[in-house]
């Protein structure tokens, strides 16, 4: 049974270094991802809204959490795949792995900023600031800059083996802050609320309250592998276009 | 919204922008791309008619 599981995993880990057999298997999953977004972002966006019950203490400026914490949790998961992606690239130089992580950093820049933007805005309220220089909000500040770092390694580089090794190497090195960013409201005093989910521990939320919020996580993370595997599509188009396969997919149908 | 509304509704559309944009952005790369090989492969088909015709008036 073990050996079967290993040799199917092989498989799939020999697969994994073919672009076409990517191309050709994510066709449906696009799709799919795409439309459970959708409709878990509009369940989610309208059950927040409209249905959760506003906090004792907040009043409804705690309804920006639904946007604030699942852009947050889908932007540090996104930087812990471009840190795997950069370990395979490194170790077994997959050319999907260089390609994985192009196709995260601009969806996890963009995920990043609106973290502290909406974290921002929910704080000029509840904390009567816009801006605390506090363990969390800093090291989601360093996570941007790390997107922002590496999406202009790559823009600065020609070669594209030394990109990708750089690339790499940067990505797997940052992954350091993830730990920092979760544990940051543990280990220093802080503004910010402990963490809304965690794995060992109820919820402190009424489940009126953080059931809108596991739906909306949900649609964030659905729009995430949408938007990162159409980006992973595109980029395998651009590099391998003088290949055959390529050629052929676009060629006109014959009538 | 007890006078929080404002900033409830810009986290909402903020977040609305992000989310809008990255979709077209990648949706206008992607046709893009496809339009960009689709031209190329009907142009290399008409290239190689162009090249053919010549021999086929000889016969």
């Amino acid at each position: 049974m073990n050996g079967g599981i290993t040799a199917v995993l092989k498989q799939l880990w020999h697969k994994l270094g073919s672009p076409r057999w990517f191309y050709e298997i994510t066709h449906g999953w696009v799709r799919f991802f795409g439309i459970a977004a959708l409709a878990l972002l509009i369940a989610g966006f309208v059950w927040g809204i409209a249905f959760a019950p506003a906090d004792y203490q907040q009043g409804n400026s705690f309804r920006i959490m639904y946007v604030h914490v699942p852009a947050a949790m889908v932007a540090q998961s996104l930087y812990l795949g471009m840190g795997v992606a950069g370990f395979v690239g490194l170790v077994w130089r997959m050319k999907l792995a260089d390609v994985a992580i192009a196709a995260t950093l601009p969806l996890g820049m963009a995920l990043t900023a609106l973290a502290l933007f909406s974290g921002s805005v929910w704080g000029r309220p509840t904390w009567g600031s816009w801006w605390e220089w506090d363990g969390r909000t800093v090291s989601t500040m360093v996570l941007l800059f790390l997107y922002v770092g590496i999406y202009a390694l790559r823009e600065a580089i020609a070669d594209t083996n030394l990109r990708a090794r750089a690339a790499a190497l940067v990505s797997l090195v940052g992954t350091v802050n993830i730990p920092v960013i979760k544990y940051s409201v543990d280990w220093w005093n802080t503004l910010h609320q402990p963490a809304s989910f965690s794995l060992t521990e109820k919820p402190a939320m009424p489940a009126e309250m953080w059931l809108p919020l596991l739906v909306m996580a949900l649609g964030f993370y659905c729009f995430a592998a949408h938007n990162v595997l159409s980006r992973m599509r595109l980029e395998i188009l651009r590099r391998e276009n003088k290949t055959r396969w390529v050629n052929d997919l676009f060629a006109p149908s014959v009538k | 919204m007890d006078g929080h509304g404002g900033y409830v509704w810009v986290a909402y559309l903020a977040t609305l922008a992000v989310l809008v944009l990255n979709f077209i952005a990648v949706r206008v790369s992607t046709k893009s791309q496809q339009r960009a090989l689709r031209w190329r492969h009907e142009a290399q088909s008409l290239n190689e008619q162009l090249t053919q015709k010549p021999s086929e008036h000889h016969l």
